[in-house]
């Protein structure tokens, strides 16, 4: 045995030693050969920073642009379009008449549109085109036939291959009518207020190729043609969305904004937030949305900027009306007393999130309510409510989440506030389908969401609707003045007089306890500091990407 | 050896024909609609009830399931309800990356493991031996996860180098290769671990053997004995349990691929039961059971060829 020792000794050495270095060297070598690869052109980029970290000029390059989206597309036809991420990429392929400007001034300026004149009656909207627009792929000149096919398809006044999801935006028209090659009409039954607000600069307003869409049918929604000046590439599925610059664009957008540097715009699906931070540190994307629990680090970096951008979403905890217990408004307000606001916002949102005490955001050009209560937690009142209830001894309430960020946090802070009164909440963790199944089910009692928004009110008052429940209306509240003012305020066009109709729409909420308000919701745009980027809050608070310099 | 591999055969049909039954089931046992999920909010009741015809969910449970197999076994997955396009096109694009991504996890595992465990058998209870089952024993408890989030860390964001998400594109194979180290040594330490452990001990036993002593006292060198001679039967259970590793480690790609954000199976049904997408779902789930089938399969079957007293028990019973 003394002997065999020594030869092993060796042997180990030699065996064992080799295979190990050899695959060191190997996973060396290969990480070698990727500082050699950007070697295109954007060394130019400076490059203090990049001994703390690799990011941002890692893998950066002045032609190609990539964005972090949370998740992948599933068509960019205008009618279809269910994702925000559908909306960013539509946005530099597709355009309207007109469009809001970047920047979030809130003007409208013209797109496709040479002219676009809205009646006094408002029942009639006159357009001039642009002349000598281009479809891409060849799918030849725009004319008002095209606009006339887009506005009456997404309307669902014409059949089409694929079923309008923005009708409601089109409520009131009757037809658009075409004068010329580059002349129509815009007519409606009935003024619409939203028109110019949402219908037109949002993705309702989006104008198609009839040609394309006829010719393509259900695939145009993963091979769209627009006029945008960028156009469609290719699509890797959970992978990468990709456009690329057009050649024969309009220029319409560049009489308000510099020519793009990019030549291509990629976006890359990356559901889990802490892969996305690991994407943005290290250069993978060029920007895209954190999680609010990462905003500190990004923003201790000098090679990062965090630009948050307040949003027209909004989240509540809601209360199901129909429900025998919530039936009774003192218990709804006895909730509403009892629930620390301002703890959800710090344990949910990292105190990223703007606090809410009525539907409609700050943000938002008309509807805010100024003077809305800010519930502070009151247990005492909270008790009395409930006393007056006939619950003094307490009671059983459950409360659905679903998996969205904060909801959790959301869910413990209300289980501890209404223990206090004698509330024992049990929370309920469901995942989008199911949550969504349960919440329209009358069965259900507390719960917290958020919903997505633009920049009109009755995008969010709709959902309150009577029509509405046992849909997406999970209060299960129907109030006939609610409902008629929400019906009045869309035909109105004097913006003050609405201003007033949506105020008072949410002076019926509060009274009515239907909800405890908890926040608007930000979006946390980070990027490396040598990039600037361009915002659009009026559009589900997306941002124009082309519009991107570094 | 016809027989036994006929009856083997036989046995994975009807595991994958259960898997089949399962999977045409499985959009009610799981609840939520689909429908809801892929149109939005802003659907109308005509487009939802077109739909929910177009996708049959509406047919009696039996006439579903036997459709479902029927065309599966003709090769027809169906269409992904959220995007129409093929699922057997999807799953065409998603096999190759959690492929690639378990062999080299696996091929990781058995260079590394395997060295490992023969090196710690070589010298039983010295100091070699202790660390090397510590190092061993901790890997086979580092969550791949983890290991994930520390070698992300560690690699792209402090020194910079290899790249932390995707997959790169297979035309550009170096890259591609770059993109896979990380996410591959990740899964694999687990199994580096579990393999070192497992050659170790089956390696003391063969080492204890009469042929062994027998080729010792012929004289030969250590090397040979332990390379030649005793590593050939140490490794058979490690061949064995190779099978069962690959079908682990396609399970946890899961993980892996939803962290390094590559497109693979895993990241696929996950995606694919937030949606309510049934048939994207069916087509990840019988991917990862075929896989898993095949995987053992040919362990068993290699097990056999690599070890002559199986066939000869069998021929003698």
């Amino acid at each position: 045995m003394t002997v065999t020792t020594k030869t092993t000794t060796r042997w180990r050495s030699r065996f064992g030693g080799r295979t190990l270095a050899l695959a060191a060297v190997a996973m060396l070598v290969l990480a070698a050969c990727g500082d050699e690869e950007p070697a295109d052109g954007e060394q130019a980029t400076d490059d203090e920073g990049t001994e703390e970290t690799a990011a941002p000029d890692a893998d950066t390059d002045d032609t190609e642009l990539r964005i972090r989206t949370v998740m992948d597309i599933t068509s960019l036809d205008p009618n279809v379009m269910p994702s925000t991420t559908d909306d960013a990429v539509a946005m530099t392929v597709l355009e309207g008449l007109v469009a809001y400007e970047p920047g979030g001034s809130g003007e409208l300026i013209n797109v496709l549109a040479e002219q676009i004149e809205l009646s006094d009656d408002g029942l009639s909207v006159d357009f001039t085109l642009r002349e000598g627009v281009q479809f891409h792929g060849g799918y030849g000149e725009l004319t008002a036939e095209d606009v006339k096919f887009s506005f009456e398809r997404t309307a669902g006044i014409t059949e089409g291959e694929v079923e309008t999801s923005y009708a409601s935006d089109w409520a009131t028209l009757e037809e658009v009518e075409v004068t010329g090659d580059y002349t129509g009409t815009i007519r409606l039954n009935e003024p619409f207020a939203p028109l110019m607000i949402n219908t037109l600069p949002g993705n309702a307003g989006l104008i198609v190729s009839q040609d394309a869409v006829e010719e393509l049918g259900e695939d145009f929604g993963t091979s769209p043609i627009g006029t945008g000046p960028y156009q469609w590439s290719e699509w890797n599925p959970g992978q990468e969305i990709v456009v690329e610059r057009y050649d024969d664009y309009h220029g319409a957008m560049f009489e308000h904004l510099d020519e793009p540097q990019w030549e291509r715009i990629v976006w890359v699906p990356i559901e889990d937030d802490t892969a996305a931070d690991i994407a943005i540190e290290t250069g993978d994307v060029d920007m895209g949305q954190i999680s609010t629990g990462s905003v500190d680090r990004f923003e201790a970096d000098d090679n990062f900027v965090v630009d948050p951008l307040a949003t027209f979403d909004y989240g509540w905890i809601g209360m199901n009306v129909q429900d025998e217990v919530l039936s009774d408004v003192n218990v709804r307000r006895a909730i509403r007393q009892a629930l620390d606001i301002d703890s959800m916002i710090v344990a949910g949102f990292d105190g990223q999130v703007a606090r809410a005490n009525a539907l409609v955001s700050p943000e938002m050009p008309i509807g805010h309510w100024e003077d809305a209560p800010v519930y502070e937690q009151d247990l005492d009142q909270a008790r009395a409510y409930l006393e007056e209830a006939g619950y003094e001894d307490g009671l059983d309430l459950t409360m659905i989440i679903d998996d969205q960020t904060g909801s959790q946090e959301i869910a413990e802070i209300a289980q501890a506030n209404l223990a206090e009164i004698g509330i024992d909440l049990q929370i309920d963790l469901l995942d989008g389908g199911e949550y969504r199944e349960v919440a329209r089910d009358a069965n259900q009692q507390l719960f917290y969401i958020s919903f997505s928004n633009t920049a009109d009110p009755s995008w969010a008052t709709v959902w309150f609707n009577c029509e509405q429940v046992g849909d997406w209306n999970y209060q299960h509240w129907c109030n006939e003045e609610f409902q008629q003012l929400h019906e009045d305020a869309l035909v109105e066009t004097d913006p003050d007089a609405r201003h007033d109709m949506y105020v008072r729409m949410q002076e019926i909420m509060d009274e009515d306890a239907i909800a405890a308000w908890v926040m608007y919701r930000t979006n946390l745009y980070t990027y490396g500091s040598d990039l600037q980027i361009s915002l659009v809050p009026e559009r589900y608070g997306k941002y124009l990407a082309y519009d991107f310099r570094r | 050896m016809a027989q036994y591999l006929l009856k083997r055969l036989g046995m994975t049909f009807a595991v994958v024909l259960l898997i089949l039954l399962f999977l045409a089931v499985v959009p009610h046992l799981i609840p939520g609609d689909p429908v809801e999920n892929i149109l939005g909010p802003r659907a109308t009741e005509a487009r939802i009830t077109q739909v929910r015809v177009e996708m049959g969910i509406d047919d009696p449970v039996l006439v579903q399931a036997g459709s479902f197999i029927w065309s599966a076994a003709q090769g027809d997955l169906g269409r992904d309800f959220a995007t129409n396009r093929p699922v057997t096109t999807i799953l065409a694009q998603a096999v190759p990356h959690t492929m690639a991504l378990a062999f080299a996890s696996l091929g990781l595992a058995v260079l590394l493991g395997i060295p490992f465990g023969v090196l710690a058998a070589t010298k039983p209870d010295s100091l070699l031996d202790r660390f090397t089952s510590v190092l061993s024993v901790s890997f086979i408890t580092v969550p791949s996860y983890v290991m994930a989030l520390f070698l992300l860390l560690l690699f792209p964001i402090w020194l910079g180098v290899l790249p932390a998400t995707g997959t790169g594109s297979f035309s550009d194979p170096l890259n591609y290769l770059r993109h896979l180290i990380l996410p591959s040594a990740a899964l694999a330490i687990t199994w580096v671990g579990y393999f070192a452990r497992l050659v170790r001990a089956s390696m003391l036993e063969v080492v204890g053997s009469n042929y062994i002593r027998v080729a010792r006292a012929y004289g030969l060198r250590e090397r040979v004995i332990h390379y030649r001679y005793a590593l050939k039967n140490a490794v058979i259970p490690s061949v064995a349990i190779m099978g069962v590793a690959l079908g682990n480690l396609l399970g946890g790609a899961v993980f892996i691929e939803l962290i390094f954000n590559r497109p693979g199976l895993g990241k696929l049904a996950l995606d694919a039961i937030s949606a309510r997408n049934f048939p994207v779902l069916r087509g990840a789930i019988l991917m990862v059971a075929l896989l898993f089938v095949v995987a053992n399969l040919v362990a068993d079957l290699s097990y056999r060829f690599l070890d002559p007293r199986i066939r000869v028990e069998e021929k003698s019973t």
